[in-house]
């Protein structure tokens, strides 16, 4: 007796389990030659996804249960840390997307089989809403001799077109991806030690146009992100060709790039055109001209929510010209200029803006010199102002004073919004 | 929240890409940045004092300082980043023009050595022309000395700003780290005041309730008051008016019942008048009523009962049909039983008689054979017998005797079957004592009725028995007198007015019925009671012919006495049970056969041979056995005394040529052969005498 109970921590002497227990067992046991699992009650459900083996094949699993208890066990099997709600509160998606996500981030170009990506796609295309790939692996390189070395850097320009430095093709999976609602790239390899090399951290000509064509295909999509990629002037207004005519698209960010004027000038372009209602082209390098076009294009655009152009070279020119399509903007709530070289100039518009300008809600103005006589200007503008209720206009060489000045108006905004809002709330709830 | 978990994810990117380049003023930015998280959070301290009482706001400014903090470190690295771009873009700016001048230096110093060139094709004169090679080999050598200078400088600048880079990385992962255990205080601070703010929530509002509770509960009493009180004045009033109005109303119906009397007695009078008209009126219909609810009360109860009846007709008639069918079911299915029964029963009946057919063949073969195997057995035995008296004879010629056939006339006769086979019958008698069984039984017949007929004429052809009816009457009559206990009461009540023949029947079928008897048994009754009478008659008659002519004569003398009738009686009953159980076997069996007669004969060829002549045998057989032992003995020494009679002829033989031979040789051989002669002459003597001995 007390050998058996030794070896078997679960046997007990007192409880025998019912039949019908025992026969669930026995399905749980045979799932993989026998699944019998739809005529079952609810009950029994919960039972056989919380006894089947794990190790079934994906196939398999992926036509048989549904989400629930079965998917956030293989979930924490495979992955320590396992936030649900990033994922819709659906452990099944969770487990597709970040399986899809494992399998591209080490997709080598020329050695992995594109099948493997494929056979995945045909089991999860439909529970897949958001990819987020932090990292895309070139092919493997053959050691190559200086000689050769030598002979590529003369020939830069061609290797481009050579398909040698590709990275993973979109175009064979986002049309397949029939509820693609988010998609955040990285061109970047992790962890790359002392194997160094900028190309690593570089999208080719080619990758920026399979990309740009996969995109094109994907119709759901609705946010685009594509960050630390390096993204040149040319690949942008490529990219922003390819995007022109999108359906669904509301946000896009590039942040981190190295966007100058011309590719500003596509985006701006793409404002016209689009229904985009989130911007961030966050720490790129686009001068006065580049703002210039974002800003005829935010004259007449209705659409667009946030503009975001921290950290970029506009100085007075483009904020002044940003400033001044503002007052033909009646959407836009959210505008960030921090780190731009902007000086009182800027402020003085932005100040005429505020004054009459009453759907604007934040302002980010901070690392800019704008000075006293900016200072001044923007606290007589908040005094008239109602609807403004962030302001950062940090390390901007303004007065203590007139900041903390602004900064109660400011907060006298919200809590004036934050008194009303509730009413709203209750007015809400009564009707 | 969100915006500090957006910093949290943007904040340490920018040095991730950020080139190898020098950033100068990192740290002292980084510096300048704590100021305003202590100014935030005094300023914090300060407005939670001021806004203690109004919660929403302080939590809101809570989470706006907590927010700021995180924009400020996020601005300051923008802040960073703008100070690395313009750095950047400085030491661009300064590289270019080292190397524009550079450029411009070289260039210089290359014209120069163009020119000399030129001078060195004009020169002609060897000395001139070396020292002119030779200034040029050092503007030359300048040049790349130069160059390689400003290599070694940008190597150096370069390693420089590596170690630079290296110690710029290293402090934003410091940074990074102050950071997070900033952001992690700050979390802790805004559950902390979040838990706080709970708290005081809580307590707030249960003040608030209590405070809520305690002030409507003040009101209630107030307004309840004020309505009890509106409340009993008005009723108060109320009861006034009552009062008031009661009066009025008194007087008022006082006035208004005597008028109304007198209406009502004026009207008394008409309705009386009316109502005798009514009536009147009534009693006619009435009548006219009464006579049209009779006819149509008696119309209703027919209807009724008709309607009962024609449904009990309707019921009864389905059910009479249901019973048709029913019926002709039964009826048909009956009849098919009925056939098959009919069908089984024929087969059964043709199976029976092929049986009695076959057991009638077979018996009758069995008797055949029995009595040619009795017949044979018996030729056997008179064999037998026959040898057996010849053997005697031969003995008692042998030993000498005089021998006679003891009854020659038995021998020569043949066995009883056999004579019974010649139509000799000597049992005859016997089957003849039956006969006039079969007489009375006639004699019933024609009084019992026809059911006895046909035993009648089975025993037509039997010849009329001595018995005559008038015994037979009064043994019957003996019979049903004795045995009168057996017969019901109420018989012998319903036989009083009958005569005597017929009580005397009917207490016979009666009694036979109790008995289990059948009219067929009754003649061997009646037998069996005259055999009775026989016996006690004695041995005085010989023979039963000769007893039944007599009775015929004297009839009385001969019946039975009445105190041996119950034992009789009784003794039948037995013997016929007896009969009947072994009936069905003897009824098929040969006639019976006289065994006495046979077992007579038997016995008498068994005995042919004496008891004494069989002693005379035995002792024959010993003398005669002791002669052939003797014989035998004889016989055995017969042949030994051939063989020495033999022995001696030879031997006289051999004796005589010795003789011969020794007579010659005797003359002339010595003493010694004498001797020998004489033991040769005593053996022929030895041998003479043992042959006279023999052949005594």
């Amino acid at each position: 007796m007390r050998r058996i109970i030794a070896e078997d921590l679960d046997w007990s002497l007192a409880t025998v389990s019912s039949l019908s227990n025992l026969c669930l067992q026995c399905i749980v046991n045979n799932f993989e030659e026998k699944p019998i699992y739809e005529e079952l009650t609810s009950s029994e459900k919960d039972f056989i996804q919380n006894r089947v083996s794990l190790s079934l094949p994906l196939h398999f699993a992926a036509n048989v249960f549904p989400d629930g208890v079965y998917w956030k066990r293989r979930c924490e099997q495979k992955w320590k840390v396992c936030d649900v709600s990033n994922y819709g509160e659906s452990w099944k998606r969770m487990f597709f997307e970040r399986q899809l996500e494992n399998i591209i981030e080490l997709f080598v170009p020329g050695i992995t089989e594109p099948k493997t990506v494929l056979d995945m796609v045909t089991l999860c295309k439909d529970h897949i809403k958001k990819l987020n790939i932090a990292q895309l692996l070139p092919p493997v390189k053959e050691p190559q001799t200086e000689d050769e070395e030598q002979a590529t850097e003369l020939t830069l320009e061609n290797e481009d077109d050579k398909s040698g430095m590709d990275h993973f093709d979109f175009r064979i999976l986002l049309d397949k991806l029939t509820n693609l609602e988010e998609l955040h790239l990285v061109y970047k390899v992790k962890s790359c030690g002392m194997n160094f090399e900028w190309s690593m951290f570089e999208m080719t000509n080619r990758d920026c146009e399979s990309l740009a064509k996969a995109l094109k295909s994907c119709k759901t999509l609705k946010l685009f992100r594509l960050h630390l990629s390096h993204l040149e002037d040319k690949k942008c207004r490529l990219l922003v060709k390819y995007l022109l005519d999108h359906p669904s698209l509301r946000t896009l960010d590039f942040s981190h790039n190295v966007i100058g004027d011309s590719g500003a000038r596509a985006i701006g372009k793409l404002l016209t055109k689009s229904k985009l209602e989130i911007l961030n082209l966050y720490d790129n390098n686009i001068g006065g001209p580049g703002a210039k076009a974002i800003a005829h294009a935010l004259s007449k655009n209705t659409t667009l929510v946030s503009l975001n152009l921290c950290l970029n070279r506009l100085n007075d020119e483009g904020g002044q010209a940003i400033c001044k399509a503002l007052l033909n903007n009646k959407t836009l709530l959210h505008l960030q200029l921090g780190a731009n070289g902007v000086t009182w100039l800027t402020a003085l518009s932005l100040s005429s803006v505020l004054a009459q300008n009453n759907t604007l809600k934040s302002i980010n103005l901070s690392c800019n010199t704008l000075g006293e006589v900016g200072g001044n200007a923007l606290e007589e503008a908040m005094s008239h102002n109602t609807s403004v209720t962030e302001c950062n206009i940090h390390l901007t060489d303004i007065e203590e004073r007139k900041v903390s000045v602004i900064n109660q108006m400011v907060w006298n905004n919200q809590f004036r919004k934050q008194e009303t809002s509730p009413r709203e709330k209750n007015t809400e709830n009564a009707n | 929240m969100e915006e500090a978990d957006k910093v949290h994810e943007e904040a340490p990117e920018p040095p991730v890409l950020s080139d190898n380049q020098e950033d100068k003023k990192g740290a002292s930015s980084f510096k300048g940045k704590e100021d305003p998280t202590e100014e935030g959070n005094e300023e914090l301290k300060t407005k939670m004092q001021e806004e203690k009482k109004d919660v929403n706001k302080r939590i809101m400014s809570l989470q706006k300082r907590l927010t700021t903090l995180v924009t400020n470190i996020q601005t300051a690295a923008d802040a960073k980043e703008m100070e690395r771009r313009s750095g950047m873009e400085d030491n661009c700016r300064i590289r270019d023009e080292r190397l524009k001048n550079d450029a411009k230096a070289c260039q210089e110093k290359v014209e120069e050595i163009r020119k000399g060139w030129s001078i060195v094709n004009q020169k002609v004169v060897h000395s001139e022309l070396q020292s002119v090679l030779d200034s040029q080999q050092q503007l030359c050598a300048a040049v790349i000395e130069d160059k390689k200078k400003l290599i070694r400088d940008l190597q150096q600048e370069r390693r420089v700003k590596e170690d630079q880079y290296l110690k710029n990385l290293r402090r934003l992962d410091e940074e990074i780290k102050l950071m997070l255990d900033r952001m992690q205080q700050q979390f802790q601070n805004l559950s902390k005041a979040y838990s706080e703010e709970l708290t005081q929530l809580q307590g707030v509002y249960q003040q608030e309730i209590e405070v809520l509770l305690a002030k409507d509960k003040a009101k209630l009493d107030k307004h309840m008051k004020e309505h009890w009180d509106t409340e009993l004045e008005s009723l108060m009033e109320r009861r006034r008016m009552v009062e008031e109005s009661e009066k009025t109303v008194h007087d008022v119906m006082l006035e208004n019942t005597t008028k109304i009397k007198l209406m009502q007695l004026e009207e008394n009078a008409k309705s009386q008048a009316r109502l005798r008209e009514q009536q009147q009126m009534k009693g006619k219909s009435v009548v006219l009523n009464l006579k049209q609810l009779e006819h149509g009360n008696k119309n209703a109860a027919y209807n009724a009962k008709l309607e009962e009846m024609k449904g009990k007709i309707l019921g009864t008639s389905k059910e009479v049909k249901n019973l048709k069918t029913k019926y002709a079911k039964q009826k048909d299915k009956f009849m098919k039983q009925r056939q098959y029964l009919s069908e089984v029963h024929k087969r059964s009946r043709q199976h029976y008689e092929r049986m009695q057919k076959e057991v009638r063949y077979t018996t009758a073969a069995d008797a055949r054979k029995f009595e040619e195997m009795w017949v044979m057995m018996e030729e056997e035995v008179t064999q037998l017998a026959e040898k057996a008296l010849a053997i005697d004879s031969l003995i008692c010629k042998h030993l000498g005797l005089a021998w006679e056939r003891p009854s020659a006339a038995f021998m020569e006769s043949p066995g009883p079957r056999r004579s019974q086979e010649h139509d000799t019958n000597p049992n005859s008698h016997l089957l003849q004592t039956r006969h006039p069984s079969h007489c009375s039984q006639r004699m019933m017949d024609a009084s019992v009725g026809p059911s006895l007929e046909r035993d009648s004429e089975h025993s037509t052809g039997v010849e009329e028995g001595e018995l005559s009816s008038e015994t037979l009457m009064k043994v019957m009559e003996l019979l049903c007198d004795e045995t009168g206990f057996l017969v019901e009461d109420k018989l012998r009540k319903l036989l009083v007015p009958m005569e005597k023949n017929e009580q005397t029947i009917v207490k016979l079928h009666s009694l036979f019925a109790v008995l289990g008897l059948k009219e067929k048994d009754l003649p061997k009754l009646l037998h069996e009671f005259l055999l009775m009478y026989e016996r006690q008659q004695g041995e005085r008659t010989e023979g039963a012919e000769a007893m039944e002519n007599s009775a015929t004569a004297d009839s009385t003398s001969r019946l039975i006495k009445p105190n041996y009738v119950l034992p009789t009686l009784r003794r039948f009953l037995e013997q016929h049970r007896k009969r009947s159980s072994s009936h069905q076997q003897s009824s098929l069996s040969h006639p019976a056969r006289d065994t006495s007669v046979e077992e007579a004969y038997w016995d008498r060829l068994g005995n042919i041979i004496t008891e004494e002549k069989l002693k005379l045998w035995d002792a024959a057989e010993r003398e005669l056995k002791q002669y052939e032992e003797v014989l035998m003995d004889i016989s055995v020494l017969v042949p030994e005394t051939e063989l020495l009679r033999q022995q001696n002829t030879e031997l006289r033989m051999q004796l005589q040529q010795i003789l011969s031979t020794v007579l010659n040789s005797l003359w002339l051989s010595a003493e010694g052969r004498e001797k020998k002669s004489r033991t040769r002459k005593s053996r022929p003597s030895t041998t003479t005498s043992s042959i006279t001995q023999c052949s005594l």
